[in-house]
């Protein structure tokens, strides 16, 4: 289903003046045939201006539902809890696009809840690394079964930092801060996107947490799909600084991804013989490029296919059923 | 004596005060902006104060400390940094006890190279960081004379160490390719440093009679390419092929007024921009938008590491880094007693 008015542009309201609305969504939307910004609120009204003055966008300082009902497509990039109010919000107004950025919920309850409060609108979630070349090289290694059955997945993601400075990051668990709602959730779902997961059992963690906000995480679950379960092993730290990335262990092959959007896949067959994958170059850059490039077809799919969008709000829920498993007491 | 870190929380600053506390005879302070990560300092058994200076235990505690290495850098916009920066340097010199040392944290960049290759001292510096830093130095100098604080400055190598980035970067490229190409060869002079020897750098300036204002913190003697290398090999027990000075091939798209202009940009941003908040905000937002996709042609299957080879005529302290055996030695032990006071805290 399209819709993308061929006549106007479609306006996007923005609630949320963070860097990723200031490094990616905005150029993105700037640069996006058939939608523009149309204005943007902030808690921090210096920041909101900032970025007023930065992409030429209108700034309001209170978030009101005439503003709401005034734009087609609204970009939620708050922190999980700073969001209560503005789907509260958005129950009074009818028939808009909601495009939130993760995570949108660290439990399956909350999701259904959430879901079920914004059922009049089209929601997407900002899970674009699903558009990144290797998730769909190792998509279709996967579903064609090329390698045999996929048995297990290795995850790491080891990169020091205790600087925090963001709210988000530094903020507990139960209410969407830490390290693995933060920041490791992407690769969460990426799991989850590419084995098609039906159900999640977490059965093993051990977590480095103070004042309940995660530092490092060490887990094991079970992924229960159509053709069988997959184990996966999760390493997320912020204490330790290692090499990262994904491992993929069929019946015949491994497939290794590094961390970056750009990373290449490395095959290594059953002799232990490797060989890599170079992606083709139409999708292919630096890093940066790579991302802008996600964002834009996730911007893309919501516009005018979005029924079929990878980012659409249905393909979600078990990622954040895991989140709320792991985040578990 | 008592060593305070301001900024203890960067990848340098916590590995200098983890490195001091375990292996020095200091006392060692850690001044942070907020308290996220206060209990990772404590499960390290290092005191950690939030940095309020309207709390009297943290200018109570910036007092007794006999040396102040400062390796913090402000995360605000250009047209705000240099306020920023002469603010936090004159609040912290301002509380310090005359005649202790100020060192402030500078980079080997504030010599002015834009991009790696031969280090050289420029007059006038490619990139807006040097010249901020160059900035933050002549105001640490000016700040703490005024305030009877010996101020100086040691201006960094590229710091490696089991928590810094460059050293993950380079034992995962070791581990995933084949080649690395460098743009070196073997026997060129690198300009790095280990975190056990910016502590040893530390005493050695105290204890310098003839001190300077202005040094150049890396291996002295200095490593070379082949032994930085080698000593990565070591570490982790696997190698690779090095390429010894090779140069990568890139394409560039732009025309010729293009390249003027993106080769001037550094005046452009710090004599003209620095001084219009409003235009500084917008030329960030066009080239953003005017540079969303671009198309890099450089080969990405290929590893080539840039590094800043040679020596210049500067002041240098001596340590003890030449020895690859003793650094892999500390290294380890460090390392070490990191993961096994992580491995005991998890639950």
């Amino acid at each position: 289903m399209k819709i993308n008015n061929k006549f106007f542009n479609l306006k996007v309201g923005i609630i949320g003046a963070g860097s990723i609305v200031e490094s990616l969504h905005l150029p993105v939307i700037i640069n996006t045939v058939g939608i523009e910004p149309y204005w943007i609120f902030d808690i921090n009204p210096e920041r909101s201006k900032e970025i007023g003055i930065m992409y030429g966008v209108s700034v309001i300082d209170k978030l009101l539902k005439e503003h709401i009902d005034n734009i087609d497509i609204l970009l939620v990039a708050t922190p999980l809890f700073g969001r209560e109010e503005i789907i509260d919000l958005l129950t009074c107004v009818k028939g808009k696009t909601i495009y939130f950025e993760k995570p949108f919920a660290i439990s399956r309850e909350n999701h259904h809840l959430y879901a079920k409060k914004l059922e009049n609108h089209s929601v997407f979630i900002g899970f674009q690394r699903r558009y990144y070349p290797w998730v769909n090289i190792v998509k279709r290694c996967i579903d064609s079964g090329i390698f045999g059955k996929l048995r297990s997945v290795d995850f790491k993601q080891c990169k020091f930092d205790l600087k925090g400075g963001s709210t988000f990051l530094a903020n507990y668990r139960g209410i969407g801060g830490g390290l693995l709602a933060e920041s490791a959730i992407h690769s969460l779902d990426l799991i989850v996107y590419l084995t098609k997961a039906i159900d999640i059992k977490v059965v093993k963690k051990e977590f480095i947490e103070f004042s309940r906000i995660d530092f490092d995480s060490s887990s094991e679950s079970i992924l229960i799909t159509d053709s069988g379960q997959v184990n996966v092993h999760l390493t997320v730290s912020n204490l330790l600084n290692e090499t990262g990335g994904f491992i993929f262990i069929f019946d015949n092959a491994r497939l290794s991804i590094g961390l970056n959007a750009n990373a290449n896949v490395v095959f290594s067959d059953s002799l232990g013989i490797e060989r890599v994958f170079i992606l083709d170059d139409c999708s292919m850059g630096s890093e940066n490029d790579v991302i802008k490039l996600a964002f834009l077809k996730a911007w893309d799919s919501i516009i005018n296919d979005s029924d079929n969008s990878l980012v659409n709000l249905r393909y979600t829920e078990l990622t954040s059923f895991w989140l709320g498993q792991l985040y578990k007491y | 004596m008592v060593v305070g870190i301001i900024g203890a929380t960067s990848q340098v600053g916590f590995s200098v005060a983890l490195y001091l506390n375990k292996l020095h005879p200091v006392e060692v302070y850690c001044f942070v902006r907020s308290d996220y990560s206060k209990e990772v300092f404590e499960l390290f058994e290092l005191p950690v104060f939030i940095m309020d200076f309207n709390k009297n235990d943290v200018c109570v505690k910036l007092r007794e400390c006999d040396i102040v290495i400062d390796f913090s850098y402000p995360s605000v916009d250009l047209f705000k940094i240099r306020d920023t920066l002469t603010n936090n340097i004159s609040s912290i010199v301002s509380l310090m006890s005359p005649k202790s040392h100020y060192i402030y944290a500078s980079s080997i960049m504030a010599f002015g190279n834009s991009d790696k290759g031969l280090l050289s001292n420029h007059f006038v510096p490619k990139s807006t960081y040097a010249m901020t830093k160059r900035f933050a130095e002549k105001q640490v100098l000016k700040i703490a004379s005024s305030n009877d604080v010996y101020g100086v400055i040691f201006r960094l190598g590229q710091v490696h160490g089991f928590l810094q980035s460059i050293s993950a970067m380079m034992s995962n490229d070791i581990s995933n390719f084949d080649v690395i190409r460098v743009n070196g060869c073997k026997e060129d002079s690198v300009n790095i440093i280990f975190i056990n020897s910016i502590c040893e750098s530390i005493f050695q300036y105290v204890n310098t009679r003839k001190k300077r204002h202005n040094y150049l913190i890396v291996s002295n003697p200095h490593w070379t390419l082949g032994e930085l290398y080698e000593y990565y090999f070591n570490r982790n027990l696997n190698e690779c092929y090095v390429d010894y000075k090779s140069s990568r091939v890139k394409k560039l798209n732009f025309n010729f007024i293009y390249t003027i202009v993106m080769k001037y940009r550094f005046i452009f941003e710090n004599y003209i921009l620095i001084h219009f908040p409003i235009m500084n905000l917008k030329q960030k937002g066009f080239f953003r938008v005017r540079n969303l996709v671009t198309k890099s042609n450089v080969r990405v299957n290929d590893c080539f590491h840039s590094h800043l080879l040679g020596q210049i005529k500067y002041n240098y302290l001596p340590c003890s880094s030449k020895d690859l055996t003793e650094v892999l030695r500390v290294e380890k032990l460090m390392e070490s007693y990191y993961i096994e006071t992580l491995r005991n805290f998890r639950k």
